[in-house]
C-alpha cells in the first residue's frame, strides 16, 4: 500500500469525496486482496472492502495522525476480514449437523489431497486456498498480512494489536501446518 | 543452535528477513553442513513460500467504489465546493473552530437587522408623515369649526377698521 500525502487525508477529513477516492485508490488493492485471502470468497471480500472504506470515511474525522493512516487501514481491514471469516464459519457450522460435518471434513480433506496430487490441473489460486484452509483465523490473518502484503513483524503486531512474539509463533504454526499438509499430499 | 532451533528460525525470522546478521550467518553455515535441515528449508520454500509468489494480486472490481460512493452520497451529500470554496472550507474546519450555533444565531440576527433597516424604515417614515398630516388636518378643521362657532350671530363688526377689511 502506497503512502498517502497528509493534505489528501486532511481534505478527505473535511468531507472531500475526490480526496477520499485517492485514499481508496491507494488502499483498495491491499484491502481487497487481504479480505479475499482471509475470507476465501470474492463476494465476501467485496463486502469487507466496502465495509472497511465506509468505516474509514466515517471515522476519518477522529483520525489524529498519532499513527500512520496505513497502520490504521491495516487494523480495520484485518479486524473486518477476520470478523467476516468467523461469521462465515459460524453460519457454515450451524447449518450442518455433526455427522455431516465429520463426513464433509473427511471427504474434503481427501478431495484436497487428490487435488494437490493433480497439481498441474489446479490453478495456483486454488492451491493456495487449500493451504490457507488448513489454518485457523489467527494464523490465517498473520500469514496473509506477511505473505500477501509483505508487512513486517512490527507492522503485523500493530495491525492485530498483539506482540511480536505472538506474530512469530502464529507464523511458525501456520507454516508448520501448511508444510505438513503439503507433505501428506505428496506422500499419498 | 541445534537442528530444532534452526528449523524454528527457518520457519520465521530467516524466511521473513527479520533475523540479525549474526543469526543469519549461523543458519547459512548450519544449512551447508546439515542435509536434513537443508531439505527442510527447500521444502518450506517450495510448499509454503512459493504458493504465495505464484499468485497475482487481484484488482478490486470497479463496482466496489461505486457502491461506497453511492452510500456516502446518500448519507452525506457533498459539502465542499471545488476551487476556492474547498480551500475556505478546509481552513474554516481546521483553523476557525467557532461552534456552529454561534454562526446560526449571528446569521439570524443579521437577517433581522437588515430586514428592519431596509423594509422597516420607509414604513415607519410613511406612518409618521401620515400621522403628522392627519394631525394638521384635524387642527385646521377644528380651527374652522371654532371660527364658525365664534362667528355665529355676528353679521357685522361695528368698527371702522372691521368695515374697512370685511
Amino acid at each position: 500500500m502506497i503512502d498517502i500525502p497528509r493534505e489528501v487525508i486532511e481534505l478527505a477529513r473535511a468531507g472531500d469525496l475526490e480526496a477520499f477516492e485517492q485514499i481508496y485508490k491507494a488502499a483498495s488493492g491491499f484491502v481487497y486482496n487481504v479480505a479475499l485471502r482471509i475470507t476465501n470468497n470474492r463476494q465476501e471480500a467485496e463486502e469487507v472492502a466496502q465495509d472497511v472504506f465506509l468505516k474509514v470515511y466515517h471515522n476519518l474525522r477522529n483520525f489524529e495522525f498519532r499513527s500512520s493512516l496505513k497502520t490504521w487501514v491495516y487494523r480495520i481491514t484485518a479486524n473486518t476480514a477476520l470478523n467476516a471469516y468467523k461469521r462465515i464459519s459460524r453460519v457454515r457450522n450451524r447449518t450442518q449437523d455433526l455427522e455431516s460435518v465429520e463426513n464433509t471434513v473427511v471427504f474434503s480433506e481427501q478431495a484436497d489431497k487428490d487435488l494437490i496430487k493433480h497439481d498441474e490441473q489446479k490453478t495456483n489460486e486454488e492451491a493456495l486456498a487449500l493451504l490457507l484452509n488448513r489454518l485457523n483465523a489467527d494464523q490465517r490473518s498473520c500469514i496473509v498480512l506477511r505473505e500477501i502484503e509483505g508487512l513486517s513483524y512490527e507492522e503485523i503486531a500493530r495491525a492485530l494489536k498483539i506482540n511480536i512474539n505472538t506474530v512469530r509463533s502464529r507464523l511458525k504454526r501456520a507454516r508448520e501446518a501448511m508444510a505438513a499438509f503439503s507433505q501428506g499430499g505428496m506422500e499419498k | 543452535m541445534n537442528c530444532e532451533e534452526i528449523k524454528e528460525v527457518l520457519m520465521t525470522d530467516f524466511m521473513d528477513n527479520e533475523c540479525s546478521g549474526a543469526v543469519q550467518e549461523e543458519v547459512v553455515a548450519h544449512l551447508k553442513a546439515c542435509g536434513d535441515c537443508r531439505r527442510f528449508e527447500q521444502l518450506l520454500r517450495r510448499k509454503v513460500w512459493q504458493p504465495f509468489r505464484a499468485i497475482k494480486a487481484v484488482k478490486p472490481p470497479e463496482e466496489i467504489w461505486q457502491r461506497i460512493k453511492g452510500s456516502i452520497e446518500a448519507t452525506h451529500p457533498p459539502r465542499v465546493a471545488p476551487g476556492w470554496g474547498r480551500i475556505f472550507e478546509l481552513l474554516r474546519r481546521n483553523y476557525l473552530r467557532v461552534p456552529m450555533p454561534v454562526f446560526g444565531v449571528a446569521t439570524v440576527m443579521a437577517a433581522i437587522l437588515v430586514t428592519v433597516l431596509v423594509v422597516g424604515a420607509p414604513v415607519s417614515r410613511k406612518r409618521l408623515v401620515k400621522e403628522s398630516l392627519q394631525e394638521k388636518s384635524e387642527y385646521m378643521l377644528s380651527l374652522h369649526h371654532s371660527l364658525n362657532q365664534d362667528m355665529n350671530g355676528y353679521s357685522d363688526f361695528d368698527t371702522t377698521i372691521e368695515h374697512y377689511f370685511f
